[in-house]
């Protein structure tokens, strides 16, 4: 969802300056925070951070990395710098003003199995280290190659790699999990929606699945 | 990134990790790139099934345009002035820029102004333009930023720190870039300028005033809805007489958007849920793509299911 208009002539041969990239990946930004667990509330703050970032770094020069990728970077700098600046509780009722919804042009029944599913998704994540979570997200959400995540965060291509085994253990054990308590998963905005989720199934890997100590202490 | 030699991230952001890196070094994962589990028939239905789910979310409730705007003031404010932002960190000059809509408003008009069609400049350029046009002379840098090129890289998790070096080349300007803004864009009394938050927000000031051009028109429009905005959160009955006010005031205004939805939530808050829904219909008629259209959808929803929603 892009909505502040086409790019201007902001894009300068392979130079994109922060307003061009603000205009082509806002919304990407938006959604990575968010994924990355990002408070709503905060988001906007540091949409305008990620952004700000980039125009202190003299915005996104095309070459090893994408910019949604090199964003991803600054995006997960700045979030943790929020993380440990603040331990906000999500309680504000503001908070519904921004946060992640499902894929528009559902129906009403489609959107409330979204917003369950998107739910365990957010709550399985939370269950990630935030380094983890960052590649998951990339990775399985954004899709990213392993290769792109790498050139952008600046790591070797086999840290990637690593974390994402080690980030899809966790995250299917918590999946599991998530799937076979339903009332675990609090649905914003649908509180009356039956669970009905067909998750009974085992989840992915099951070899690595350990559901007595799945959900303890992962959350960074 | 080569052009960001910021080797710190690995060390410090990813050294957290409690993942031996060499553990997985023999794995099958260490050096082929893996197969996305959308795309993995074999990996579980129901993971699979959410994953779809994670991988279509979108970020709703955004304000994509207001938001560009005050990035504009941001970066026209960094770039007028490198001292005070040093010396203030983000946490002064960043978050006065962006929570406050009267810097959204003063870039809002210099982009309405047409300056940000200067495109054949570079855009450090045209940022420095920016700042000239919005925050008057007294703070036009004496040489243009990041000339040579981009900036030293530096840690920008830490920001705060990082700030003092990454405009080294920019003659600092003695005055307070964001205060100059806002000086030059509106001429009202600055007093309560700081109040980002919509804080002070007392009417009869700005009201009184007689109008200054658009310039000012906006930074009125902008800082109204950011007070209904503020008082949905409280105090919803405070939150629809601010749009209404704001319906009334600014009938075309630039972020009439934004205000239809805040009446919609404070509709659904205040438990009007057939209003908010009829609201809401009419809303998603017209801003059915919008930013703030999820954030109605869900309204519309909530009141389906919960229709005494709890003031």
């Amino acid at each position: 969802m892009q909505t502040v208009g086409p790019s201007p002539a902001a894009v300068n041969g392979s130079h994109l300056d922060a307003e061009a990239l603000y205009r082509a990946h806002s919304e990407f930004v938006a959604r990575f925070l968010l994924k990355l667990g990002v408070s709503g509330q905060d988001v906007p703050d540091l949409l305008q951070e990620v952004f700000l970032v980039a125009h202190r770094r003299g915005g996104f020069v095309m070459g090893v990395a994408k910019p949604t990728t090199w964003l991803a970077e600054i995006s997960f700098r700045v979030a943790s710098d929020r993380r440990k600046k603040t331990r906000r509780k999500p309680e504000d009722s503001d908070t519904e003003a921004v946060s992640l919804v499902p894929a528009a042009g559902a129906t009403p029944g489609e959107a409330a199995e979204s917003r369950q599913g998107l739910a365990r998704v957010q709550q399985a994540l939370d269950l990630l280290t935030f380094d983890k979570r960052l590649v998951f997200v990339l990775f399985e959400l954004e899709g990213e190659s392993c290769d792109s995540i790498a050139r952008g965060l600046g790591i070797p291509v086999g840290t990637v790699y690593s974390r994402l085994h080690a980030a899809r253990r966790e995250f299917a054990r918590a999946h599991t999990q998530l799937s076979a308590e339903p009332t675990a998963v609090a649905v914003a905005g649908a509180p009356d929606q039956p669970n009905d989720q067909p998750n009974e199934q085992p989840s992915a890997e099951p070899s690595e699945r350990s559901p007595d100590k799945a959900i303890a202490g992962a959350g960074a | 990134m080569s052009e960001f030699p910021e080797s710190g991230f690995a060390e410090s952001e990813f050294a957290e990790s409690e993942l031996a890196e060499s553990e997985f070094a023999e794995s099958e994962f260490a050096d082929q790139e893996p197969m996305r589990w959308l795309d993995d028939p074999s990996v579980d239905a129901a993971l699979r099934a959410d994953l779809v789910f994670g991988a279509g979310a979108r970020a709703g409730g955004v304000d994509y345009a207001t938001s560009l705007v005050a990035l504009r003031s941001a970066i026209a404010a960094q770039t007028g002035a490198v001292a005070p932002a040093a010396a203030g960190g983000k946490s002064v000059g960043f978050k006065a820029v962006v929570g406050g809509a009267l810097m959204a408003g003063a870039a809002f008009v210099w982009a309405l102004r047409g300056d940000v069609t200067s495109a054949d400049a570079p855009p450090p350029s045209r940022e420095v333009d920016a700042s000239h046009d919005v925050a008057a002379p007294a703070s036009r840098p004496a040489s243009a930023p990041r000339a040579g090129g981009p900036p030293t890289a530096t840690a920008p998790a830490q920001q705060a720190e990082a700030t003092s070096v990454r405009e080294p080349d920019l003659t600092p300007a003695p005055v307070d870039a964001p205060e100059t803004a806002q000086v030059t864009a509106s001429p009202e009394p600055t007093a309560g300028r700081p109040d980002t938050d919509g804080s002070q927000r007392t009417e009869s000031p700005r009201r009184s005033r007689p109008p200054q051009g658009d310039d000012d028109r906006f930074l009125r429009e902008a800082k109204l809805v950011a007070q209904a905005r503020k008082e949905l959160r409280d105090d919803p009955t405070a939150a629809l007489a601010s749009t209404s006010r704001h319906a009334r005031d600014f009938p075309a205004g630039a972020l009439v958007e934004e205000r239809r939805a805040i009446g919609i939530r404070a509709l659904a808050k205040l438990g009007r849920a057939d209003e908010a829904r009829s609201e809401g219909a009419d809303f998603l008629r017209e801003f059915g793509d919008g930013p703030h259209a999820d954030a109605v959808r869900r309204v519309i929803a909530d009141d389906t299911t919960a229709p005494d929603v709890a003031p």
